[in-house]
């Protein structure tokens, strides 16, 4: 059989047709305004540095005392969890009833590149964890972290396990050497101690290349393609630039923190061999020992599902409980999916441990 | 992808009466795509293309912002898309024709494929070509991202080796770096001789990280001849299923998965990782070194360089960690020192703490002085239940404590003290240490602030 029956003015039609949308889509472009990004209201209760501790302000009942603090990763922002109206993880887990505080990390600059990791596990997120502490009068309170968050989650609750009541990871590495894990095959034979003191801070242009480069035909080609196709709905046109925007808002990232990173996740794969050092502390998982719930992504071009996956062998608790979402590392957060999905398998996860 | 059974059976679509059609249609589109060649020729470029391209400039830069930035990328897909289709016209157009002659369409769409490869690895500019690279830009990002790496390595602007990039200089590339090796090695003589040799260093250096980049575009070049091979399998294997592609978009979409598991293979190979650190090093060689050579410069002007900026940073970031272990030492839960809560009863709250502290800080340093009159170290041994070390570092007041010096904390004083007389002293404490310590610039205790 012939292989194509593309009718020549079907074709015709087709390529005017994306002229025609591209000439519509300039005014849809032009009129869209700010890309406004984070829907919910939230107030910052505590600032150290550069970092900020937002509570999301409650628009229903918190059914759980227990408050939850969502860890992001130093890569991207966090309004990505808080992206629009319709797609929010965080609204989802308010919707549900939690009370929900979230660690902007800020855009790290000069000053601070020499900040590790140790600073940031056991210097800020411990800051914040006691701050919420004491706020609600508990010894332990609920964390989600989000992709690196996840991995910080994870060390945080090694190391402090008394402070942790129950851990949702979601994207969150922890095998670094899984047979698809591409960054991780990129940065293998790179000299990290020569770029970061070469560079001081890894640039977030740099992070963003590396992240397009993953899969640049459908990112850097295709997706724009089917944007022109949506470019005369001016709310999807907004949708599609708030992700756009997420997407190449890359702060900057610390250089120490990074080094750590790349060396003792990526290239030593630390985590999983209880190798990795904060400060003078021993991460080990096995220290995990409070309910976790494990959530990744089928389709994770980022972080491979077998990533994830391992944790449960890691892990000591008796408690885990892994889920799979059929999606992507950014889907599992903003498609609509995932709206109805996430939030309220989290929410009965925590109910049921409070 | 849609099914056509009935076509597949008894009413092949490439009948007589079918391919005439087909070929009017398509003589229709070369019509309105004038530029359209035979594979491999040089032609203008599509008249679509040029239209979007030309209208986009005729808009002057009427958008701002991320907008305009997403509105361009749009813009070289559209025109992307318009090379695909004006290539398919050719591509349809010769398999048609050769059909009609009693060819098989299989071999007249490999051979097709094939005059596409040769014309893309013989570097040739054909409108498949330009249409490829066009839809591949992105092969084009790395190496961006190295120029401006480089820039930022040199006063040079952009990559200064760039023209030795080319193929032209492929054939004695061996060779120039052998014998600019050689020259480069000559030994630095005379008043001026590390100068020379810091500028020789910086030359091979260069020479290293081009030589790495060269080998880093030879393992993409096959990339868009892959490309094609995957993509000719694919449409044999839509066939094989049954299915056709019915439109520009479908054969678009199996392009891009075509490119996508090509470059996804290459990227997980051991070649690839190969190549890409040895380049990405190479570069980070080249930028170490100049910034040694402009550290050098700005050391004789007296001004500060990177390296004791660095020396201060690191300095500045070890003494906050010290001051956060000595203050969660504690144990007491309170508030970490360079943190801001909001709020005026967190403030309130805090200043009462601060006080507490304060008041802990007097008796403990009191104690300790009285210890040190009695001259015998042994007064001042520690105790189990003694402070930290922290707790002999005469604080400065904060400006909040100042305002409220007045009011004898007792209770949050009282609090204090008892909380202080659990904290558990570093396992290296001794008399030395505390005299050296209460000798040196009294630590600042009071709240940093935020740099912000």
């Amino acid at each position: 059989m012939m292989p194509f029956q593309i009718k020549p003015d079907e074709a015709l039609k087709e390529v005017q047709q994306v002229g025609e949308k591209l000439a519509k889509g300039f005014k849809t472009l032009s009129e869209l305004g700010d890309i406004e990004v984070g829907c919910t209201p939230k107030e910052a209760i505590y600032h150290e540095d550069k970092a900020t501790l937002y509570h999301f302000m409650p628009f229903a009942e918190i059914k759980n005392r227990t408050p939850l603090l969502v860890i992001y990763a130093l890569v991207n922002r966090p309004y990505m969890a808080d992206l629009q109206m319709d797609r929010s993880m965080i609204r989802g887990l308010m919707q549900g009833g939690e009370d929900v505080y979230l660690i902007d990390w800020g855009y790290p600059d000069g000053g601070d590149r020499f900040l590790t990791l140790d600073d940031y596990i056991n210097g800020y997120i411990d800051n914040c964890v006691d701050v919420l502490r004491k706020r609600h009068g508990v010894d332990a309170i609920n964390i989600l972290g989000i992709c690196q968050g996840g991995a910080f989650s994870l060390c945080y609750a090694s190391l402090h396990p008394e402070k942790v009541k129950n851990l949702v990871t979601t994207v969150t590495p922890v095998d670094f050497h899984t047979e698809k894990d591409m960054l991780s095959h990129w940065v293998r034979n790179v000299d990290i101690d020569l770029v970061i003191d070469t560079m001081g801070n890894v640039p977030g242009e740099m992070l963003n290349f590396t992240f397009l480069s993953l899969m640049p035909f459908r990112l850097s080609g295709q997706k724009y393609l089917d944007m022109i196709n949506t470019l005369d709905d001016p709310t999807a046109a907004k949708n599609f630039m708030r992700m756009e925007k997420w997407i190449f808002d890359s702060p900057d990232q610390a250089g120490e923190a990074y080094r750590q990173f790349i060396k003792d996740f990526y290239q030593g794969n630390k985590l999983i061999k209880g190798e990795v050092m904060l400060g003078e502390k021993q991460v080990k998982l096995s220290n995990v020992t409070m309910p976790v719930l494990n959530i990744f992504a089928s389709a994770d071009h980022l972080v491979p599902p077998a990533s994830s996956r391992a944790l449960e062998r890691f892990v000591g608790t008796k408690d885990y409980t892994a889920l799979e979402f059929p999606g992507g590392h950014i889907g599992i957060y903003v498609s609509g999916k995932a709206q109805k999905m996430i939030p309220p398998a989290v929410c009965e996860w925590l109910g049921k441990r409070s | 992808m849609s099914e056509n059974p009935s076509q597949a059976s008894s009413s092949p679509p490439w009948n007589e009466q079918w391919l005439q059609a087909q070929r009017a249609y398509w003589d229709a589109w070369r019509a309105v795509m004038p530029g359209a060649g035979g594979a491999g020729a040089t032609t203008a470029a599509n008249p679509w293309a040029q239209a979007l391209e030309n209208w986009w400039k005729s808009l002057g830069g009427g958008m701002k912002g991320d907008s305009a930035e997403v509105f361009a990328r749009m813009m070289e897909q559209g025109k992307a898309f318009f090379d695909l289709g004006q290539q398919m016209n050719e591509l349809l157009r010769a398999v048609t024709d050769s059909t009609a002659a009693g060819a098989q369409w299989q071999e007249v769409l490999k051979q097709r494929f094939d005059a596409m490869k040769a014309s893309m690895s013989m570097h040739q500019s054909s409108e498949w070509a330009e249409s490829v690279q066009r839809m591949g830009a992105f092969f084009e990002l790395p190496l961006d991202m190295w120029r401006r790496m480089c820039s930022g390595a040199s006063m040079l602007p952009g990559d200064c080796l760039e023209a030795f990039h080319s193929q032209v200089i492929e054939g004695i590339h061996e060779k120039f770096h052998g014998d600019m090796d050689r020259f480069l090695s000559v030994p630095g003589v005379g008043y001026t001789r590390e100068s020379q040799e810091q500028v020789q260093q910086f030359a091979k250096l260069t020479l290293d990280y081009q030589k790495a980049m060269q080998e880093y575009l030879n393992a993409h070049a096959k990339l868009g001849a892959d490309a094609l091979d995957r993509l000719y399998r694919k449409i044999i294997a839509v066939t094989e299923k049954g299915e056709q592609i019915t439109s520009l978009r479908q054969l678009y979409d199996l392009w891009v998965d075509a490119s996508e598991e090509v470059y996804g293979s290459f990227a997980m190979s051991p070649s690839f990782q190969e190549v890409y650190a040895k380049m990405v090093n190479a570069l980070m060689r080249v930028k170490m070194h100049a910034r040694s050579m402009v550290d050098e410069v700005l050391g004789a002007f007296n001004m500060p360089t990177r390296r004791e900026m660095n020396t201060i940073l690191k300095r500045q970031q070890e003494l906050r960690r010290e001051l956060r272990a000595l203050h969660k030492g504690r144990g007491d839960g309170t508030p970490p020192p360079r943190g801001r809560r909001n709020g005026s009863d967190t403030d309130a709250e805090e200043i009462n703490i601060l006080r507490g502290e304060l008041a802990a800080l007097r008796e403990q340093v009191g104690a300790l002085q009285t210890a040190l009159a009695k001259g015998g170290a042994a007064a001042a041994e520690p105790a189990g239940n003694t402070a930290p070390v922290v707790a002999i570092r005469k604080p400065r007041r904060s400006p909040a404590l100042r305002a409220v010096k007045t009011e004898a904390p007792k209770k949050a004083a009282r609090a204090q003290r008892a909380k202080s007389a659990v904290a558990k002293p570093p396992s290296s404490w001794d008399i030395g240490s505390i005299v050296k310590d209460a000798t040196v610039t009294p630590i600042d205790s009071t709240r940093s602030g935020n740099k912000r």
